[in-house]
């Protein structure tokens, strides 16, 4: 019998085998990481077709009376399970080849607790209710400070510190108050469609939205973005799959099933009187894009691109229409496989030519042409140009402050995709274009990783094609 | 046989209390430390026997009354027992009964020569005392077996290795010495207004003549003097020191046991005795409790934080858990009892998880010192993942039973309609956070300090047995509740409506 909690425990039992075959039967690990990430990516399509039979909550335990841990198949979270799941074994196969280029000794740990992220971030995907979310929110949280801290360098001790501090601040004095609040003013903790919160003033739901928006951390809404640039200390892999896609999409993820199932639209509606709150994700949106413009490293300017886009999912959530409903879930599968594309690129840079700062790509596109080809292709899908995914995430969104009437935002999404395209193709233009004369013959000698990238890059085009059956399922949701 | 049981059965609330006192002069008077370490396991099994079969027949009859001697109440002395009464009897019987095998350990480290056979008399004698309090229906009775509970206990923290030991027993036996003069004082004013000293006699006459200047006294002597075995925010400050240097397997007990018998004799006085009309209505107990609490969760952590040895820093936290417990009895309504006592249970089986884990590294290492923990994540990896475990349940995180009871503790503040008391509760999981995430960060990522120990001392049954059970219970309760939970709430009922 396959159900939702079938695609959470799969990734939980993948940690079991690889901490049991260990370093000694190094093969076997790396083989049942990518085995175990198939099967999961198999489940989770078997219950994307199926999904009308999944309907029914699925209660695996209750804690107390009203706090059930229990899942749920619904489109949003298909969608956001399914890129991540589709994610995991490519990025296992990338992680494999680049923990054992970088020569680390932890492999078993790494993998293991990798699971257990992508595990927790299923559980959030299906959580059928606010109490389900959280403890798989906060098992992320937990699970992945042991891979920023993997180097345990003074550096990544103190970034680890960083991330877990905000984090857990926003979680627990916010996140879960707004939880608490939910749980004794609304009707249920469950999520359904239309929203729980019938009996909420529109006073009290604002404060109840901000405590949503910030509280949940991971979405790296500013001020409380300050987290995801400093766990860029970790592998590139963690960078690649969970702060570009598990981590922070969770995060993006829970606000956006929060304001479609907790508030829904019509007590949002009530909310949006203040306009101010939609210009929240904005300020962070060119703020954020702003900052990347101006980093050298390449992976903290990719960090707080990423701080960007995760604004533009947040704004889609808080304009409480359809289209841009939409617009925000294309927005977490486009830019998942653009940015982990980026992350990948940048992991390949660092380990093939043992570069990390932009001013130094200069003519390393003639050795790495496969590496650089996929992060143009990435780019135009990050900034949301054609042939590529991005571009459908972005006209929805669009359409979106339209439909709100919005004109000042439409444009911060236009301003923003600008500075994008200028600060994410310096570095492939740099690199075919500047400099050229230095010859370091071909780099790229590691196939798994090239692989990855090209294969991400390459379903970043394919998504182009693909978008209207993805916006199709978002449309089924009944607001 | 036949006849024996059901002959037992009506004396059982009398042999909780008097198997163990009566068991303790034989562990000195036979003078075998190997028999008297196996005497006090078997005493401790005898005991959770009884409590289980004390819970069985108060599912049958709510309210078991028995009357010492056959001297009927209020003139003689009455033990009485209702759920609430089962419900510590458990927490603490269970606890002892776990750290009685713990204490078998062959290297207890900080237990110095005074392993003799009386270490294990002055044991029994302490939880014969606790049980004593928990059973009976008597005020004067309440203060004996404080007493003896007292006593035995200063013996007990006496017996640490270290000189300071001593010391601490002595600032202790001060601090508890006053403790238990102003309890006897307020129970001396309660007899002088009433003539009666049994509980539910007194209540009743408190109830008739109303209260005046002297009751007020007697219950302001009272909130003072349990306040301070309880330990409450700003009374608490014997208690750091004593489980420092109390030998580990003492601090074990201790932990689970004395300051939450001191927390149930608060309840039970305040509802059963004095009536929660008095407390909560006349006086302004609620307000009193609540601040002192949150005060104590906030300030708390903080020195936590800053503290240099393990087993110290374990201690404040007990302090600031002390205070959630403290702030869901100053609710005073049914979910602010049931909060207080889930998280009384949950709080005893985390902790006493924790010391053990932490005398597991003690006896390794020899030392307790915080910057000497470095790295001992990966030598130590049971006791490590133990100590994590009940740091993230102190924490209170989804999943764990610190969770389970603060929601419950949320839940009440909201239903009483002081739901701003959820910020200050939240505020305090953060800053335990705090302290619990810097031992994970010595531990897991800071370079070893000291070099390992030769040879590799492996974990002895004694040792990894009882702290599975403890976090076997802990992850369940964690995860289902509804058993705990519907316990306590029923003892919560109980306590509010006696009838029904």
């Amino acid at each position: 019998m396959i159900t939702p909690a079938t695609a959470v425990f799969i990734p939980f039992l993948g940690a079991i085998l690889v901490v049991a075959a260990g370093n000694r039967a190094s093969r076997l690990r790396n083989h049942s990481l990518v085995a175990t990430g198939c099967v999961n990516l198999a489940v989770l399509i078997v219950i994307a077709l199926d999904r009308g039979s999944h309907a029914e909550a699925q209660v695996l335990l209750e804690t107390l009376p009203g706090l059930r841990i229990a899942f749920h198949v619904e489109p949003l979270g298909l969608i956001f399970a399914l890129t991540a799941g589709l994610l995991w074994p490519v990025t296992s196969m990338y992680a494999i080849g680049y923990m054992e280029a970088c020569r680390d000794e932890h492999r078993t740990r790494f993998h293991a607790l990798f699971c257990v992220a992508v595990g927790s971030a299923m559980g959030v995907a299906f959580a059928e209710n606010l109490f389900t979310l959280f403890l798989f929110y906060e098992i992320l949280t937990f699970s992945t400070w042991p891979l920023v801290t993997h180097n345990r360098t003074p550096e990544a001790v103190s970034a680890g510190r960083v991330y877990l501090g905000v984090l857990l601040t926003t979680s627990v004095l916010m996140f879960l108050l707004a939880v608490v609040v939910v749980g004794n003013f609304g009707d249920t903790l469950s999520f359904r469609p239309g929203g729980v919160l019938g009996s909420l003033g529109p006073s009290a739901t604002t404060v109840l939205l901000l405590l949503f928006v910030f509280g949940i951390g991971k979405a790296a809404v500013m001020p409380f973005h300050r987290w995801l640039p400093n766990a860029m200390v970790a592998p590139a892999p963690v960078s690649a799959l969970l702060h570009a896609v598990a981590v922070v999409k969770a995060g993006v993820f829970s606000i956006l099933k929060i304001s479609v199932y907790t508030f829904g639209f019509d007590s949002l509606e009530s909310v949006l009187r203040h306009e101010l709150i939609m210009w929240i994700p904005a300020v962070t949106i060119l703020l954020a894009s702003t900052i990347a413009m101006k980093q050298d490293d390449i992976k903290a300017r990719l960090a707080y691109s990423t701080v960007s886009q995760l604004s533009y999912i947040v704004l889609g959530a808080l304009l409480a229409n359809q289209l841009a409903m939409v617009g925000s879930t294309l927005h977490i599968t486009m830019h998942a496989f653009g940015k982990i594309t980026l992350f990948f690129c940048a992991g390949a840079i660092m380990v093939f030519a043992n570069k990390k700062y932009v001013s130094e790509m200069n003519g390393l596109g003639r050795a790495m042409p496969w590496t650089f080809g996929a992060f143009l292709v990435a780019s135009l899908s990050i900034c949301g140009l054609p042939p590529t995914g991005g571009l459908w995430s972005k006209w929805y969104l669009a359409m979106g402050t339209l439909e709100r009437g919005q004109m000042g935002l439409l444009a911060v999404l236009m301003v923003s995709s600008l500075l994008n395209l200028y600060y994410l193709t310096a570095i492939p233009f740099r690199a075919f274009f500047l400099g050229g004369d230095v010859d370091r013959g071909f780099l790229e000698n590691r196939a798994s990783m090239v692989a990855a990238l090209v294969t991400t890059a390459a379903i970043s085009v394919l998504l182009f094609f693909f978008a209207s059956d993805l916006a199709g399922l978002v449309t089924e949701i009944k607001t | 046989m036949d006849s024996l049981i059901p002959a037992l059965e009506n004396h059982l609330p009398i042999l909780q209390v008097i198997v163990p006192l009566l068991i303790a002069p034989f562990c000195m008077i036979l003078g075998s430390r190997r028999l008297a370490r196996g005497i006090m396991v078997l005493t401790a099994g005898i005991m959770l026997a009884i409590t289980l079969g004390l819970a069985s027949l108060t599912l049958q009859q709510p309210v078991i009354t028995y009357d010492l001697g056959g001297w009927a109440a209020p003139w003689g002395i009455e033990y009485r027992v209702d759920m609430l009464t089962v419900f510590i009897l458990f927490t603490i019987n269970l606890v002892h009964m776990l750290a009685s095998v713990f204490c078998l350990g062959r290297q207890d480290g900080n237990l110095g020569t005074a392993a003799r056979p009386a270490f294990y008399t002055a044991w029994l004698l302490c939880i014969a005392g606790l049980n004593g309090m928990v059973v009976t229906n008597d005020a004067f009775n309440v203060f004996v077996f404080l007493e003896i509970s007292s006593l035995a206990t200063y013996t007990l923290i006496s017996c640490g290795r270290e000189p300071l030991a001593l010391l601490s027993a002595f600032r202790y036996l001060v601090a508890g010495a006053v403790g238990a003069t102003f309890i006897l004082l307020s129970i001396g004013l309660l007899y002088m207004q009433t003539g009666t000293l049994n509980i539910s006699d007194l209540s009743r006459v408190i109830a008739e003549r109303g209260s005046d200047r002297t009751i007020i006294l007697a219950l302001a002597f009272f909130i003072i003097g349990v306040g301070v075995k309880c330990a409450v925010f700003p009374l608490h400050d014997w208690l750091p020191n004593a489980y420092r240097f109390a030998p580990d397997s003492v601090t074990v007990l201790l932990s689970g046991t004395a300051t939450k018998v001191a927390l149930y004799v608060l309840i039970r006085f305040l509802h059963d005795l004095f009536g929660a009309d008095f407390g909560f209505a006349e006086m302004p107990l609620d307000m009193v409790l609540v601040v002192t609490a949150i005060f104590g969760l906030l300030l708390v952590p903080f020195i936590a934080l800053r503290e240099s040895n393990l087993k110290r820093m374990f201690a404040w936290s007990s302090v600031a858990q002390v205070s959630y417990i403290v702030m869901g009895i100053g609710l005073g309504t049914r979910l602010g009892i049931e909060a207080a006592l889930l998280h009384l249970f949950n709080h005893a089986i985390v902790k006493t998880a924790i010391f053990m884990a932490v005398g597991i590294i003690i006896a390794r290492t020899g030392t307790a010192r915080i910057r000497h923990l470095g790295g001992m994540a990966h030598r130590h990896r049971f006791a490590s993942c133990i100590m994590l475990f009940g740091g993230l349940s102190l924490i209170g995180l989804p999943g764990t039973v610190g969770f389970v009871s603060k929601w419950v503790l949320v839940t009440a503040v909201v239903d009483k309609g002081w739901w701003w008391l959820a910020i200050p509760i939240l505020a305090g999981s953060l800053a335990s956070a705090a302290y619990v995430w810097r031992i994970v960060e010595i531990m897991w990522t800071k370079p070893a300090v000291l070099k390992p120990e030769a040879p590799a001392a492996r974990l002895h049954w004694v040792e990894w047995l009882p702290l599975s059970v403890l976090a076997g219970l802990a992850l369940w309760f964690g995860l289902n509740a509804s058993l705990i939970t519907g316990l306590a709430s029923s003892a919560a009922l109980g306590l509010l409506n006696p009838g029904g």
